[in-house]
């Protein structure tokens, strides 16, 4: 420790409180000349003042900068990052020299760790491998997928590039860029995931990386999720911000290239017979000039999100579906597609997407997009569309496909001049049915083809090269050279009025460093998605679909997440679920499971009710598939009275929290509701999806229940709670659903959610149901609708 | 073009589109509320715009015409407009069946407030 420089008989005043002593110490002129007599000479006074605000000024900026403030401090909101700020890669790269410089103050002591022995030979072998890995991408060659084996060790891998590098000197095949983009597809195969940087490798053997995976890492928080790690949220706080980003005064960007993207190759009839089998007959006619958005089907049976889009002149369908089905849908349509002699491609790492929403979402875009052909009737119709103010009003499934210029070019988003002296309807009635008005058939074939994929990352520019051209014309776009390639890109619109941009996968992030400099764009993550789905009162897939595998098992992750949590805090300060009193009746306790929608305690709730209606006749059940449980008759419980029911439903919890996967317990219903047939194994109980929206002041949380308003206290219930009384909370047998995505809804502004309930209740068409949040006993009065 | 001008942070502060759903009373605090702010946020606009299209909406503007021009002795104009919309039709019977568009017409009114300290 250095030792502190003490002057004997005197306190000990730090340096740095001195300084800030100084700095804060305004020098003042005492005794003022102007004032005389008992008269004020006022020039002089002025002028004497003048010098004390002046002081007073430097005064302040002194104080201000005395202070031990860090670079990043001084950065707007949006491009702090407080979190491993000590990680000069975090800051901007403008700022870099001077935090570097603060840090190298702030450890002046510090002694430096100077590696030895093995530790030391492992990093020079290390530099040495990112050195070959350079040589490598310079040779303009693709990592192998071996090189990311977790089993080689790191002089092997040396050992691999070597060998690599020898025989692309000795002329093997090169990529047609120095950036190393290339097209990654496969035909009736899963194509390898990407390697990644050698730096990185090992880190993505796992999760894929998106193109913009290290621009995102600094902004928000990323999960891993389906294969790939997917960005979840903002760091920044933004519930208020992407709900007005997305309704009134902005845009919201989504990198999307997680979902999995795959091309079908055929003629028209089998093309025709695979768009009926995705989207279960939907996916026809109208829809073959215009996109299709919907849950795709799998043998007559929905199983998750995707998209459709007919390729008519290509010969080719493109299939867009949510990334946690799709190994498993890739694998179901290539057996479907090569008995009707159809290819399918899986291009989930060849082609890339971006989803953006909001009033400037489209706009946006068309800052960015610099198109080739200007006179062509597709590039003059989609200034036009990006000339519109309300982008809402046009409809789902408008598509535009045409070919761009690399974006960089341009260096920033561009402002167009916006076409104003045409009628918004007639381009939307232009556009309807006639994909030539919006569709370069040459561009879309192009995006579908690998080879057109590749063409596109020829001569694909290194930022260094554009920073060179930038030079020899400052202040001035680049101009295009000849050797520049174009990209070929579709726009077209989806659900819930989200614009979704597919380009290759390589084009992603050059697109998205420009796109994110748009005034009012903001970032998004998927929970930001589930967001605006909910303020919309619609599911999200998958977590609001219970009645799908996908949706099962999100719900079970999050569920073993939270028990954990709550395990981990002190009794004291958590809730004891097992002593909430819902009502005198009941036994004590949360029912179900309170970490999550428990939809097993719902189905074997009606199948108990029914059990228990039916008693006149001989009806038993085990609740336990054939486990003896119990002293009752033929060692079976019986259910003689209502009463029953919470230890039969506690034991059969027990049962099933040693069993290793439960069956899905509820299954979305068709028209025709079955009557619950009281025989194991116990079929899914049929729901209907739901949005519910209180009817009086109050929250809606994750997981709450709703309960059904008993037919005979149903009159005195609503008018209660709607003068503000509160009545006791019904018995667990009114139990029908549950809400799996509740909070305050900005674009409603009440509290509002999503849910499932009981198909067979849901017959009864009654305006109001009850819903109580877990944990609690007060229970609000809400309309539902069947979403 | 109405649909056309491009999106502005400018539009947002000056004008308030009526919905058949938006209560009387929401609207006329949110058109209180534009008018007290536009000095600060907009100096340059010298009224705000209220719009309502299709019957209920209309009725609604015209009570709170009456309501700001009588009661808070604001300077109120009146504009009759027909505004273009385009439905879609499509096939009863299949729903994947085709499609076609329509245009129609409906009444509108916009109501300019005028802010009392400029003249």
């Amino acid at each position: 420790m250095s030792k502190r420089p003490e002057i004997p008989g005197k306190p000990f005043y730090s340096a740095k409180k001195q300084r800030l002593f100084n700095s804060r110490t305004i020098r003042t002129e005492n005794v003022d000349p102007a004032f005389s007599d008992g008269k004020l000479d006022v020039p002089s006074f002025m002028a004497s003042r003048e010098y004390e605000i002046r002081q007073l000024e430097h005064a302040q900026l002194r104080s201000k900068y005395s202070a031990s403030t860090r670079v990043f401090q001084s950065l707007p909101r949006t491009l702090r990052r407080r979190a491993a700020s000590h990680n000069v890669k975090r800051i901007p790269k403008r700022l870099r020299a001077r935090a570097l410089k603060e840090m190298a103050n702030q450890n002046a002591t510090k002694k430096t760790h100077h590696p030895r022995g093995r530790a030391l030979y492992r990093l020079k072998m290390q530099v040495r491998l990112l050195k070959l890995a350079a040589r490598h991408k310079l040779l303009q060659q693709v990592l192998p997928p071996e090189m990311a084996a977790g089993r080689l060790q790191l002089r092997q891998r040396i050992q691999m590039l070597q060998d690599r590098i020898k025989l692309a000197k000795e002329g093997s095949a090169r990529l047609n860029n120095a950036v190393g983009a290339y097209d990654n597809s496969a035909a009736n195969a899963l194509a390898t995931p990407p390697v990644g940087n050698v730096k990185y490798m090992k880190r993505q053997t796992e999760h894929t990386w998106l193109a913009t995976h290290v621009w995102h890492t600094k902004r928000a928080h990323l999960v891993k999720k389906w294969g790939f790690q997917i960005p979840y949220k903002p760091t920044q706080k933004c519930f208020r911000a992407i709900h007005r980003g997305s309704v009134a005064d902005g845009g919201v960007v989504f990198d999307t290239s997680y979902f999995g993207t795959c091309v079908v190759e055929a003629g028209y009839d089998a093309l025709r017979a695979i768009a009926s089998a995705v989207s279960n007959g939907k996916a026809l006619r109208r829809y073959e000039t215009r996109s299709w958005h919907g849950m795709v089907f799998q043998e007559q049976r929905a199983v998750g999100e995707g998209m459709v889009l007919w390729a008519k002149d290509a010969g080719k369908l493109v299939v867009r579906v949510h990334p946690s089905i799709y190994a498993e849908y890739f694998a179901y349509l290539v057996a479907f597609a090569q008995v009707r002699g159809a290819v399918v491609h899986d291009c989930r790492y060849a082609l890339g997407s971006m989803e953006i929403i909001g009033p400037v979402g489209l706009q946006a875009v068309g800052k960015v997009f610099h198109p080739v052909d200007k006179q062509a009737t597709v590039v003059k119709n989609w200034f036009k569309a990006t000339s519109v103010a309300d982008v809402s009003t046009i409809p789902q499934g408008t598509t535009f496909a045409f070919e761009i210029y690399d974006p960089r070019l341009w260096g920033k988003p561009t402002a167009f001049k916006k076409l104003t002296n045409f009628n918004h309807n007639d381009l939307i009635i232009d556009l309807h049915g006639n994909p030539a008005a919006s569709v370069d058939a040459a561009a879309l074939a192009k995006l579908l083809s690998s080879e057109g994929r590749t063409a596109s990352y020829a001569n694909q520019a290194t930022l260094s090269e554009l920073g060179k051209r930038r030079a020899r014309t400052p202040g001035q776009p680049i101009p295009v050279a000849p050797q520049d390639p174009t990209i070929p890109v579709v726009v077209t619109k989806g659900a819930l009025n989200k614009w979704i941009v597919l380009m290759p996968w390589f084009w992603v992030l050059p697109t998205w460093h420009i796109l994110m400099r748009v005034p009012h764009v903001r970032l998004g993550g998927l929970r930001q998605l589930h967001q605006l789905a909910f303020e919309q009162g619609k599911p999200f897939y998958p977590y609001d679909f219970p009645f799908l595998r996908e949706g099962l098992v999100e719900a079970r992750l999050q569920q073993q997440e939270l028990a954990k949590k709550w395990r981990r805090t002190p009794a004291g300060k958590r809730v004891s679920f097992s002593k909430v009193e819902l009502n005198l009746a009941d036994p004590k306790g949360e029912i179900g499971s309170p970490f999550a929608c428990d939809w097993r305690y719902l189905q074997l709730l009606q199948y108990a009710l029914v059990m228990l209606r039916a008693r006149g006749s001989v009806v038993t059940a085990s609740f336990g598939e054939g486990v003896r449980v119990s002293v009752y008759e033929n060692m079976r419980r019986q259910i003689t009275q209502l009463s029953d029911i919470p230890a039969v439903l506690a034991q059969a919890a027990r049962l099933d929290a040693e069993r290793a996967a439960p069956a899905v317990p509820v299954t979305l219903a068709v028209s025709e509701i079955p009557e619950l047939q009281c025989q194991e194994p116990f079929a899914p109980l049929p729901v209907v999806q739901l949005s519910i929206v209180l009817a009086q002041r109050g929250q809606i949380k994750d997981f709450a229940r709703v309960y059904k308003i008993p037919q005979d206290v149903y009159v005195r219930t609503v008018a209660t709670l709607k003068n503000n009384g509160t009545i006791v909370c019904p018995g667990f047998e009114n139990l029908v659903g549950f809400v799996s995505s509740g909070t305050f809804n900005l674009a409603q502004g009440f509290g509002t959610g999503v849910g499932c309930v009981d198909a067979a209740w849901a017959r009864n068409q009654e305006e109001f149901v009850l819903v109580r949040n877990v944990g609690t006993d007060k229970v609000w009065l809400a309309r539902w609708k069947k979403v | 073009m109405l649909n056309l001008k491009p999106f502005s942070v400018k539009s947002l502060q000056t004008i308030i589109h009526l919905k058949s759903s938006t209560p009387y009373v929401s609207a006329l605090k949110r058109i209180q509320k534009h008018i007290i702010q536009l000095p600060k946020k907009q100096p340059s606009v010298k009224y705000v715009t209220v719009k309502g299209m299709g019957v209920k909406p209309v009725e609604k503007l015209m009570q709170l015409a009456v309501f700001f021009q009588v009661e808070e002795g604001f300077k109120v104009d009146m504009f009759t407009s027909s505004v273009e919309v385009l439905d879609e039709y499509v096939e009863e019977d299949e729903e994947s069946g085709s499609s076609v568009f329509k245009k129609r017409l409906v009444s509108s009114v916009v109501m300019r407030i005028w802010r009392k300290d400029v003249k």
